[in-house]
């Protein structure tokens, strides 16, 4: 796809490089072999090197933070699930982990071709640091989600198993139950707290501009009922009734409202002001 | 040059035919009296419970076998013939293999257990102190252990427990990750929930609690694992803090039903737990299963797991034999050339001691020198012979790792410098 973005071949050697990443993953998952999941990791890393790079040359060439479109935004999302990505396969070393989580990283990669076409028109007043550390952290809560649904995927085969009392070779290359629901929670807690902090950002650059918090906005009240449902989720699961396997659908069922809220609203109805011409007004 | 294995092993000698052979408390009088023989340029015992072999490098085959059949005889005279019909030995290639097969545990008892590669590495070790490894064993014993190694990452043969004790730690692990700081309620004290309750132990487990209706016998199993101790009614209070239930009671009924385990799962945030119930009949209700959180699993379900492990360890074990193939193709090669160390490094002792000795009988006629100077000749001796050997030593190992071999080379140079003549080692 013809693109008009600086340094774009970046951001597709990125995804390239994601490609062959998931397929040695899911390879790994039939055969599994440490040099299948090790040269997956590493185009892993390779990926996240040219993403990175691709994001600062982006910065440093538009003189502001590159979170100002749909496409930005998607990147920062997927730079970010790619960063955790690593960080878990680097932490535990099991391929089968890296099978359920490096699909969605490249998937929010591919998902930013669909608007990379479009140049990104600058959010008025971007440069204020509240609205800044908004965006950005809003961007940045939506990696853990994305991660914390993969993780609860290998929960659910996991538990499956264990409870089946079945187990293939599935069984031996995931972490255990208690590290996979520690990650999970770890995760839904980081998604939240990034989501939350990002909010009240908003609320504070928001109160500033016009002095309303921007509650009639759509996409304000769906991302605080967010950072209340994983909140409830998490004290829940806390005291006991929310712990395991149901923790693990509440993060599935958590993604997918977060996708939804992220990319239905925002992008195709264009429900959130910031990102409207205009900021909002 | 000639490689030589020699033994019994679990396959054609009875237990108390291998105790008999035993190497562990004599090992150091086997190693000074096989190499005081000469007969054996290199060697390494090994003494297992299931095992006792000798893999040696000689220059005479069927010279060494002999030696070694007489000393597995005289390790258990009264037991000559038993010993002399047991007793197996393989040359060469078959040799190779044969190690290769006992380090990667295809040749086990337990097809696939782990302690064999630390016991061959040991047994390894203990040859190297007794000084009976030489250049060509070092590599072909690091060969070895690293196709070993290559054997247990890259196929399933050792990823799966084979016995209901180890399925059942394996099992915890799976849900705990570490068990250490994981409680263990042990109900009752049937052989196999002790058995159970060790290898929890051994796997890091913390502390365990023993529930009997016979208190005494609870404490005595307390006091073995430093555990604690109560009677079946406290046992709904131990069940709040236990993380993992091994349940061995030989009551006729149930002990523990879905009521006690709601209780304990309330009280403990829902916490995991794995019940393990190995008692004949049942002793945990067997709709426990069906709580959140909750993993049962009885009898049956472990034998179950620890057959379906046992038929894939054996499946793995033919990919794994596929990969020793491409491993001793791979030493076969390494050896082609490792077989003219033993003459590279004769050759290089023999010019030494040929130095040494002139120098030596030059020492009056240098006595006018100052101790540097002294040290000045010494050292240009030295390098006058490093000189004289790197041709000839490079030439050797490079027609070492052609096809064909250097035999002829070897011959020639070891009657050309009269290697041949010298006393063995």
């Amino acid at each position: 796809m013809p693109s008009v973005l600086p340094y774009f071949w970046l951001y597709q050697a990125a995804f390239g490089l994601q490609v062959p990443a998931v397929a040695l993953f899911l390879a790994y998952a039939f055969a599994p072999r440490r040099a299948l999941s090790a040269a997956a990791t590493a185009l892993l890393g390779a990926s996240l090197f040219c993403h990175a790079l691709f994001a600062a040359l982006s910065a440093w060439s538009g003189g502001r933070m590159p979170l100002a479109s749909g496409f930005e935004a998607l990147s920062a999302w997927g730079l970010a699930l790619t960063a955790l990505v690593v960080a878990v396969e680097w932490r535990y070393k099991m391929g089968l982990l890296g099978a359920f989580l490096a699909p969605l990283s490249a998937a929010t990669l591919l998902m930013g071709f669909r608007f990379a076409h479009s140049d990104a028109v600058p959010i008025p007043g971007l440069g204020d640091a509240w609205l800044l550390a908004h965006v950005a952290l809003a961007m940045l809560s939506y990696a853990p989600f994305t991660a914390a649904a993969g993780v609860a995927g290998a929960y659910l085969v996991q538990e499956r198993q264990l409870k089946a009392k079945r187990l293939d070779p599935l069984f031996y290359d995931l972490p255990s139950l208690q590290d996979l629901e520690g990650l999970l929670a770890a995760l839904a807690l980081s998604g939240a707290a990034a989501l939350g902090l990002g909010l009240l950002a908003g609320f504070e650059w928001r109160w500033r501009y016009d002095q309303s918090l921007g509650l009639g906005d759509p996409t304000v009240c769906y991302s605080v009922a967010m950072v209340w449902l994983y909140a409830v989720g998490l004290w829940l699961r806390a005291r006991g009734p929310l712990r395991g396997r149901r923790f693990a659908w509440l993060c599935l069922a958590g993604f997918l409202l977060v996708f939804f809220g992220y990319y239905l609203v925002n992008l195709y109805f264009g429900g959130h002001g910031f990102l409207q011409p205009g900021g909002g007004r | 040059m000639a490689l030589i294995v020699a033994g019994v092993n679990y396959k054609n000698a009875p237990l108390e035919l291998r105790e008999a052979l035993a190497l562990d408390q004599r090992l150091a009088e086997s190693y000074s009296g096989l190499r005081a023989g000469g007969a054996f340029q290199e060697l390494v015992l090994l003494s297992t419970c299931n095992r006792v072999e000798a893999y040696a490098l000689a220059a005479d085959g069927p010279r060494a076998e002999a030696v070694l059949r007489d000393f597995f005889e005289a390790l258990a005279p009264a037991r000559a013939a038993q010993v002399r019909k047991a007793l197996q030995a393989a040359h060469d290639d078959a040799m190779l293999w044969h190690l290769l097969q006992v380090a990667a545990s295809l040749d086990s008892m337990v097809l696939g257990e782990a302690q064999i590669l630390g016991q061959v590495k040991q047994a390894y070790e203990a040859a190297v102190h007794h000084k009976a490894v030489g250049p060509v064993f070092h590599g072909l014993f690091q060969r070895v252990f690293a196709a070993a190694k290559q054997v247990r990452s890259d196929t399933e043969i050792g990823r799966r427990p084979a016995s209901i004790p180890s399925v059942a730690v394996q099992l915890a692990e799976r849900l705990f990750g570490e068990l250490k700081g994981h409680g263990v309620l042990v109900l009752g004290a049937g052989d196999m929930a002790e058995l159970c309750a060790e290898h929890l132990v051994s796997a890091g487990a913390g502390r365990l609690q023993f529930f009997n209706r016979s208190l005494p016998k609870a404490r005595e199993l307390a006091k073995r694992f430093q555990g604690d101790a109560a009677g079946l009614d406290e046992l709904p209070a131990g069940l709040v803090h236990a993380d993992v239930v091994v349940c061995s009671s030989g009551a006729p009924d149930f002990l523990i039903r879905p009521p006690d385990l709601e209780k304990a799962q309330a009280l403990r945030h829902r916490k995991p737990q794995m019940l393990i119930d190995i008692s004949v009949p049942r002793n945990i209700d067997p709709s426990v299963g069906a709580l959140q959180n909750v993993y049962l699993y009885n009898l049956d379900d472990l034998d179950q797991l620890a057959g379906e492990h046992r038929e894939k360890r054996l499946a793995a074990s033919h990919e794994a034999e596929v990969l020793l193939k491409h491993r001793l193709r791979d030493l076969r090669e390494w050896l082609a050339a490792a077989r003219v160390l033993p003459t590279v490094k004769r050759l290089g002792e023999h010019f030494e001691a040929v130095r040494a000795a002139e120098l030596e009988r030059s020492r009056g006629k240098l006595a006018h020198l100052s101790p540097q100077d002294q040290a000045r000749v010494d050292a240009l001796t030295k390098a006058i012979v490093q000189k004289l050997l790197h041709t000839p030593l490079s030439r050797l190992k490079q027609q070492a790792a052609k096809p064909g071999g250097a035999s002829q080379l070897v011959e020639g140079a070891e009657r050309l410098f009269g290697l041949d003549q010298e006393e063995e080692p």
